[in-house]
C-alpha cells in the first residue's frame, strides 16, 4: 500500500500527478504477507471453531486429571472438588475438603441437602422441557417408558483436583446417589492419543 | 492498496484492488473467533454402571456378556493388582509410577480370553489420589472394557 504525504491526492502517482519539478518519492508498504498472515488465521480458527459442548467453570486451583478415551461432556449437574472446597453447580458446601477426608460417616449432610436441591431443580427443568416431547409421545407407552428409565437429568458429573484422595471422592460418589443421583461421570482434560 | 501496474512506453495503465475492506473483515473475523475460541475441552470419562447405585426393588442390573468371568483391577499402594478369571498378578509399581504398559497388555490378553466381555470392575486404596482411577479406568476403556464398576468397598 502506498503511503502519500498529506495534502493533495494523486500528487504522487505516476499517472494522476501533475508533472512538477520536484523529485518524486513513493513508499510502499506490501501487504500481501498480512493478508497471507491473516487468512492462514482465519482458516485455523474457523477449523477449531466448537459448536458443540459445554462451558463448565474450573476453579483455578484444579488440575483436572487426563483420559485418552473420553466422551463429549453432556449437561448435567457439576460437583467441584479442588483444594479450596466442592461446589455443586458452583455452589459452595459448608464442608472443607479436610473435614470430609476426616470424617468417619461417608454422608456429607450439606451436599446432600444441595446435591437433592439441584436433582429437583433439574427435574423442573427437564419437565417443563419436555411437556412437548411428552405430548407427542403419549401414545407411544413404550418409548414413554424408555425415557422415565434413563432420567437424564439425573446424571452429575464430578470434575475433582487429580490429587484428590480417593476416600473423600468416594464419600462424595456415596452422598450424591443417596441424594438420588444416577449416571456419574467423570471431567477429564483429553490427552493426544499415542500413535500405534 | 495492491497496485499493478504497466510500464514501458506504451500507454501505461494501472490496476488497483482495494484491499482495506478486506483486511477490515479479516481483522473482525480474527478478534470474534479469537475471543469465542474455547482452549481448554473439558470431557468425560463414563462409568458404565457403579457399585455406588441405590438398589431399588424394580431395579434390574443390566446383563452384559460373560459377567460371571471376572476381569478387576485393585490399584493399590504396591501396584496393580490383576484378576483375570481366577488368575491373580500383582504388576509391581516402579518406583512412583504405576506399570502402565504391563497392566494394558495384560487386559489386552483378558479380551482377547473373553472378546464377548464388556464390564469390568476397579477399586483403589482410600489414599491414592484420583488420578490414578482416571488412569486404570483409561486404560480398561482402550482394552474393551467400556462398562467399569467402581468398587467402593475397598480392596
Amino acid at each position: 500500500m502506498a503511503i502519500y504525504a498529506p495534502g493533495e491526492k494523486f500528487r504522487n502517482h505516476r499517472l494522476l500527478s501533475r508533472k512538477k519539478g520536484k523529485r518524486e518519492v513513493t513508499a510502499l508498504l506490501s501487504l500481501t504477507a498480512m493478508v497471507d498472515m491473516f487468512t492462514v488465521l482465519v482458516i485455523f480458527l474457523l477449523q477449531n471453531y466448537n459448536t458443540e459442548g459445554l462451558v463448565v467453570n474450573i476453579p483455578k486451583d484444579l488440575i483436572l486429571p487426563k483420559a485418552e478415551v473420553i466422551k463429549e461432556l453432556k449437561p448435567s449437574i457439576i460437583v467441584t472438588v479442588s483444594a479450596s472446597g466442592v461446589l455443586i453447580d458452583d455452589r459452595p458446601i459448608t464442608e472443607k475438603v479436610e473435614a470430609i477426608k476426616a470424617q468417619k460417616d461417608w454422608m456429607i449432610q450439606s451436599l446432600f441437602v444441595e446435591a437433592q436441591k439441584s436433582l429437583a431443580e433439574a427435574k423442573l427443568k427437564a419437565d417443563k422441557e419436555g411437556v412437548l416431547k411428552d405430548v407427542r409421545t403419549a401414545l407411544k407407552p413404550e418409548e414413554m417408558a424408555e425415557q422415565q428409565v434413563l432420567e437424564p437429568w439425573k446424571k452429575i458429573t464430578v470434575q475433582a483436583d487429580k490429587e484428590t484422595d480417593f476416600l473423600t471422592v468416594k464419600k462424595i460418589l456415596f452422598t450424591l446417589t443417596e441424594a438420588g443421583a444416577g449416571e456419574i461421570n467423570f471431567a477429564v482434560l483429553q490427552r493426544p492419543q499415542d500413535k500405534k | 492498496m495492491a497496485h499493478i501496474e504497466s510500464g514501458g512506453s506504451g500507454r501505461r495503465t494501472s490496476l488497483e484492488l482495494n484491499l482495506v475492506p478486506f483486511i477490515d473483515l479479516m481483522s473482525v473475523l480474527i478478534t470474534f473467533l479469537l475471543i469465542t475460541a474455547v482452549w481448554t475441552q473439558v470431557s468425560m470419562i463414563q462409568i458404565g454402571s457403579s457399585l455406588y447405585s441405590k438398589k431399588s426393588g424394580d431395579q434390574s442390573v443390566p446383563l452384559t456378556p460373560d459377567m460371571d468371568k471376572v476381569v478387576r483391577v485393585d490399584i493399590r499402594q504396591d501396584g496393580y493388582f490383576v484378576t483375570i478369571g481366577r488368575d491373580q498378578k500383582l504388576i509391581a509399581r516402579q518406583g512412583e509410577a504405576f506399570d502402565t504398559v504391563a497392566l494394558k497388555e495384560m487386559l489386552d490378553q483378558a479380551k482377547l480370553l473373553f472378546p464377548d466381555k464388556l464390564d469390568a470392575m476397579v477399586a483403589m486404596d482410600d489414599l491414592l489420589a484420583f488420578d490414578h482411577l482416571i488412569t486404570g479406568m483409561d486404560i480398561m476403556l482402550k482394552s474393551g472394557f467400556p462398562k467399569i464398576s467402581v468398587a467402593s468397598g475397598g480392596i
